[in-house]
Parts: C-alpha cells; structure tokens; sequence
C-alpha cells in the first residue's frame, strides 16, 4: 500500500477537521460538578452510616477530638463497671435470705404436702392435640355429655 | 536573584518556573482531593476536562458515550487516587484511566457502532486548509464539510481501536510520541509502527476526497 506524499498532506488537513467538532455550547461549564456530584451519591451510598448521620457525626467528632474520645471511653468503661457491680450484688442479695428458716420450715411438713408440692399438673396443656384434654370441644370432650336411654327392642316376626 | 518589586536579593528559596508552579499546585490539589476535598477534585476536572472528553468523542463518535464515559473515568480516577503515586504526571494518568475504559467499551459494543456526531464550530468554514480541500478541482468538489466530516469519522470508525487511538492522540490532539507511549504503556517504536499504518489505512478509505 503506497501513497503518494501530497495524499498524506491532505489527509492531516482533513484531520484538522476533527478538532472543530464541538461539544453543545455551554457542556463543560457544569460538566466538572456533573462528576462531582455523582461522586458524592456514590459517597453517600457507600456510606454505612449514612442511613443513621447521627452516628457518623458522633464518630467524625470522636475521630477528631481525642479529648472527646478519651471521655466517651471512660464513660463506656464506667458503666460498664458499675453494671458488672450492680449484677453482683443483686445477685448476692437473692442468695442472703435467711435459708436456715426456709429449711425448718420445710422438715415441719406433712408427707402429704410434700406429695402435693411434687405432684405434677394434670392439667397443663399438651402441645401434642390428640392427648390435650383440656380443649374445648376436643375429640373426646363429647363423650361427658352422652347419656342412657331405653330403647325398646322388638325381634322382627 | 533580586526581588523585582524591592531589587533586593531575596532570601528564600529560588523562583520556580511556571510549569514547576503549576505542577507543585497541582500535586497540592491531589493531596487535598485524596483527604476527601471535592473542591480540589473539581479543579483538577476543570484542568483536563476537555482534552478527556475530546479524546474519548474522537474515539467513539459519539458525543453521549464520550460525555458518559469522560464522567467515568474522571470518578474512577477519584476513588483510585489513594493508589495515584506520583510516578508519572495526574494528566498521563488520567488519560489512561480514560483510555483503557474507552477501549473496553468499543470491545463490548465492537460492530454496533452509532455515530452522533458534534456539530463544527464556527472557525472551520474559514479554515483555510479545509476550504482547500473542498474547494479543489476533486470530483468531490461538491461536497460539503458536514458530508466530508461524516465520511472522516466513519474512516476512523473502521480503524481498530489501538490504530485510532494513536491518530486521534498524536494528529488530532498534537501529543507527542512519548506522551502517546506512555499513556499507551508501550515503546515509541510501537507508536510509530501504529501511526504509519494507521495513515496508510485511511488514506486508503478515503483516497476519493484526498485526491
């Protein structure tokens, strides 16, 4: 493929024409805060605080100011403390009272009570609906309203 | 080295060339736009915003694509600016951010190509060389500059995308082959090679309006 000099002069002048081509008038006067702004949906998307600010702008301040995030520190750390605190001495409230009595109290019973106080609950539900008498209306709840009657019998002749 | 407003000598540190200046100012830029300042970013867009475009236009023919994929390119740059170390200039690195991301996208569309086309400014019916060339005793005398410049970028568009890119980089937009080398990431000579043959394609698509 061989062309002549003159040919290749006049194709860099047609070329020339390419760079009159010109976007509408007035496109890169917004073009820059075009990207800029996707920039920041994509910003905000990305964000996982960007759902609840609030939280974001107490990290920003965090992040920013140690003295802040010193203080947060030691609150957190503090009720922490006071929290382990608090459980322990419920805790050891519940066991203080008085078991020497609960035992007397319980060696004076009658063998019957004490049967009594382990007897489990008939009546408590079963989940299971073929055992669970208690329903209403159950499939063996009709068999308490069935009642006797005569009937008189005569062999057919 | 005096002070021209007092003519006496300063102190501080030399004069430095405007092209250092800028270059320092630029850096300063991208230090602010890594630490999340959108106003830095915004400047440096504003500084290449229509070289990218034009590039990515040239390329594709077709000014929705280039304004989409110059937007692109311009965020993909932002996120990856962390990474940006400085080796080579934020506009080399630009561009080929903006290169590599055209050249997929030709891939991905390959033969569907739509061509919509920017109009001429004002200056190119007084362009001489262009008056010339339609203006000559060719058989396509009759034709006129938004015809010639339809049948241009469908030349173009017949190119591969490596091919045009060197026309469009170096005869359209003026850059040098170094600039073009290393926007491209190969040697020179491949640019080269890639430019002769290039030409020689095209002058052979449109020998009818070059005779």
């Amino acid at each position: 493929m061989s062309n002549p000099p003159e040919e290749f002069e006049k194709l860099q002048k047609l070329l020339k024409l390419k760079r009159h081509e010109q976007p509408p008038p007035g496109y890169f006067n917004n073009f820059s805060s075009r990207v800029i702004s996707r920039i920041e949906k994509l910003q905000i998307s990305n964000d996982p605080w960007a759902k609840a600010p609030w939280v974001g702008r107490i990290f920003a301040v965090l992040e920013s100011n140690p003295i802040a995030a010193g203080l947060f520190g030691i609150s957190v750390c503090g009720l922490l403390i006071s929290g382990i605190f608090y459980s322990q001495s419920k805790d050891a409230g519940e066991f203080s009272m008085n078991p020497a009595a609960d035992d007397l109290a319980d060696a004076g019973k009658p063998a019957a009570d004490w049967s009594k106080s382990v007897k489990t609950d008939s009546t408590a539900p079963s989940v299971n609906p073929m055992f669970n008498t208690n329903v209403p209306g159950g499939i063996f709840g009709s068999l308490d309203k069935l009642s006797v009657q005569q009937v008189n019998f005569s062999p057919a002749n | 080295m005096t002070d021209e407003a007092s003519g006496k000598a300063s102190e501080g540190k030399p004069s430095e060339s405007p092209a250092k200046t800028a270059q320092s100012d630029e850096m300063e830029l991208i230090h602010r736009a890594r630490r999340g300042d959108t106003g830095a970013y915004d400047d440096l867009v504003r500084r290449y915003q229509e070289r990218i475009y034009a590039t990515i236009y040239h390329m594709t023919s077709n000014h929705e694509d280039a304004n989409d994929l110059a937007q692109e390119a311009f965020i993909k740059a932002y996120q990856a600016l962390q990474s940006f170390k400085g080796g080579s200039s934020f506009y080399t690195w630009v561009y080929r951010i903006a290169v590599n991301k055209t050249i997929n996208f030709l891939k991905q569309r390959k033969n569907r190509v739509q061509i919509s086309l920017n109009d001429l400014d004002f200056n190119a019916e007084h362009d001489p060389d262009l008056v010339a060339l339609i203006s000559d005793n060719t058989p396509r005398r009759d034709l006129n500059l938004a015809e010639l410049q339809e049948k241009l970028n469908a030349a173009l568009q017949k190119l591969s995308e490596h091919h045009r890119l060197v026309v469009t980089l170096h005869d359209i937009q003026g850059l040098s082959h170094e600039e073009i080398a290393a926007i491209m990431d190969c040697n020179i000579g491949t640019v080269r090679s890639r430019l002769f043959y290039a030409r020689q394609q095209l002058q052979a698509y449109l020998s009818d309006y070059l005779k």
